[in-house]
């Protein structure tokens, strides 16, 4: 084997490929690509976290992330990491600090499906400048 | 010399027996260390190499050992054993070939070059640097947007290293600015392969900085791979003839089909066909609810369907590059898997990247001269 810079490349990039499968980890640029391919086995797959939210007029509110132009994949995602580091309070003071002063009042609830029920947990209620 | 050579053959049947059984001490590592180490750091207990390796390659360990049990990251400690056992014999066997059997050694080389002429890469530079004037457009946008989640910010990999802040609007319009402009005198063919390795920077800047915020997103992975390969392509076509056999267009479409390859094998390696049973892609369903999705949801024989039909086009996609006349079958296939996936999940872009990399499995140069012989009489004509 020549050490030429088409062969070092093709270790490279097939390295590249490979070590994110193996390692089950994202290595950016190259990527593992286990998107969906875990199937549902356990209720906790299924849990999603929502947020109502409560403005100063006292009208409460199921908060869309999208109105703050944010994805709701990405918050979801986030509310659920701050959820099991147990910092939801800093989550909470984030989110005030990022939206409008109008909300007051955050709910944030995380809820699990199972075949028989749906199970719902409340958080915790946050109020700003609290 | 008789000897020597028995003596050569010897040594050279003793190294194989080595490389046949070195696995034999990961695997042993892994059940005597690793597993036990693993168990202490799901209790909170981790020795300093644990936490440095848990900290570096698998960060979500502390939020996902919230949320599931123990015999889940043992069996995902498992199946890191396994498949890089999978990977070393496949990879032992194929040097064991090249270097043992001749042909092998031939059609290995010949593998990895592939035909292709100068005129194919200036149509394949147009259309790939087009359609990266929309992308970045894409990415900026999704940039200006996150600024709302500026608090959210946890850099990513090398931002972390180099300490990079989240930028501004204003520096990621003009970043936009900067990059669009790039794309401009790359598709006018001025200063290509230096405008092409900043614009490859600028491309990996920008995705790290949506990554700092807890979500990894794959959906430009394929085209990252490509691009990442595409100065090699400029440099060979400046440096070769009209036609010539080029080894980075092969590799782009060699990593573009390894990327299905082993998202189909993840599937199957972690779910052993149960990922097939139709309540899996009901509850993935459920999850990015669309109109589409609504009607499929009812119907386990669409389900089962759709899942079969995505493991397929996953798991053959990589026949493209070893029968490249029947490219259309997984073409079609992809076109109609990422689609669906839009439709079905809302996940992508209607202008999808996975879609655009096709390009890289065609010959362009009928569109270079069909494009040249118009401009070629339209010149005429005005003359």
């Amino acid at each position: 084997m020549v050490l030429n810079k088409k062969n070092i490349m093709t270790t490279i990039m097939l390295t590249g490929l490979l070590v994110p499968f193996i390692l089950i980890t994202d290595i950016f640029p190259f990527l593992r690509f286990g998107m969906f391919a875990e199937p549902i086995k356990k209720d906790i797959q299924t849990e999603r976290f929502i947020i109502y939210a409560t403005n100063s007029l006292g009208e409460k509110t199921l908060f869309n992330p999208q109105k703050i132009g944010v994805s709701p994949n990405t918050f979801h995602y986030l509310c659920r990491n701050y959820y099991y580091r147990n910092e939801s309070k800093l989550f909470a003071d984030k989110l005030f600090l990022s939206t409008s002063d109008s909300l007051n009042k955050i709910e944030l609830l995380r809820i699990v499906i199972n075949e028989k029920k749906t199970d719902t947990l409340k958080i915790g209620v946050f109020l700003r400048n609290e | 010399m008789e000897f020597f050579s028995e003596m050569n053959n010897l040594s050279k049947n003793s190294i194989l027996f080595v490389l046949a059984f070195l696995p034999l001490i990961g695997i042993l590592i892994h059940y005597f260390y690793l597993r036990p180490a693993i168990v202490y750091a799901y209790q909170g207990e981790s020795d300093a190499f644990i936490k440095i390796v848990l900290d570096t390659l698998y960060p979500r360990f502390y939020v996902e050992k919230e949320r599931f049990d123990l015999a889940f990251f043992l069996t995902k400690a498992d199946q890191v054993i396994y498949r890089s056992s999978i990977v070393y014999y496949c990879l032992l066997s194929f040097l064991y070939f090249y270097k043992k059997k001749e042909y092998f050694q031939e059609r290995a080389n010949a593998f990895f070059y592939t035909e292709t002429n100068v005129k194919s890469i200036s149509v394949l530079r147009i259309i790939f640097f087009s359609y990266f004037i929309y992308l970045s457009y894409e990415l900026v946008d999704e940039l200006i947007a996150k600024q709302s989640l500026r608090l959210f910010y946890k850099p990513f990999h090398f931002l972390s290293l180099a300490n990079i802040p989240f930028p501004n609007t204003y520096t990621i319009i003009t970043i936009g600015i900067i990059w669009t402009s790039l794309h401009i005198l790359i598709i006018l063919n001025k200063k290509t392969l230096l405008c092409t390795i900043l614009s490859l920077t600028i491309f990996l800047l920008c995705q790290c900085w949506t990554f700092s915020f807890e979500k990894t997103d794959h959906g430009y992975a394929t085209i990252t791979y490509v691009f990442l390969l595409f100065p090699f392509l400029l440099d060979e076509q400046t440096k070769n003839t009209l036609l010539f056999k080029s080894w980075s267009l092969q590799l782009m479409r060699i990593s573009i089909a390894m990327v299905y390859l082993l998202s189909s094998l993840e599937k199957i390696v972690t779910s052993q066909f149960s990922w097939l049973n139709p309540d899996n892609l009901k509850t993935y369903l459920s999850f990015h609810e669309t109109a589409l999705s609504k009607i499929v949801i009812q119907s386990d024989v669409l389900c089962f369907l759709f899942s079969v039909g995505s493991i397929t086009i996953q798991l053959s996609f990589i026949l493209i590059v070893f029968f490249p006349r029947l490219k259309w079958i997984w073409i079609i296939g992809g076109i109609i898997f990422h689609t669906g996936t839009l439709l079905l999940m809302n996940i992508g872009i209607l202008l999808n990247p996975w879609i655009l990399v096709y390009i890289f499995f065609f010959d362009w140069a009928n569109v270079y001269d069909f494009f040249s012989d118009k401009f070629r009489k339209e010149k005429r004509f005005s003359n």
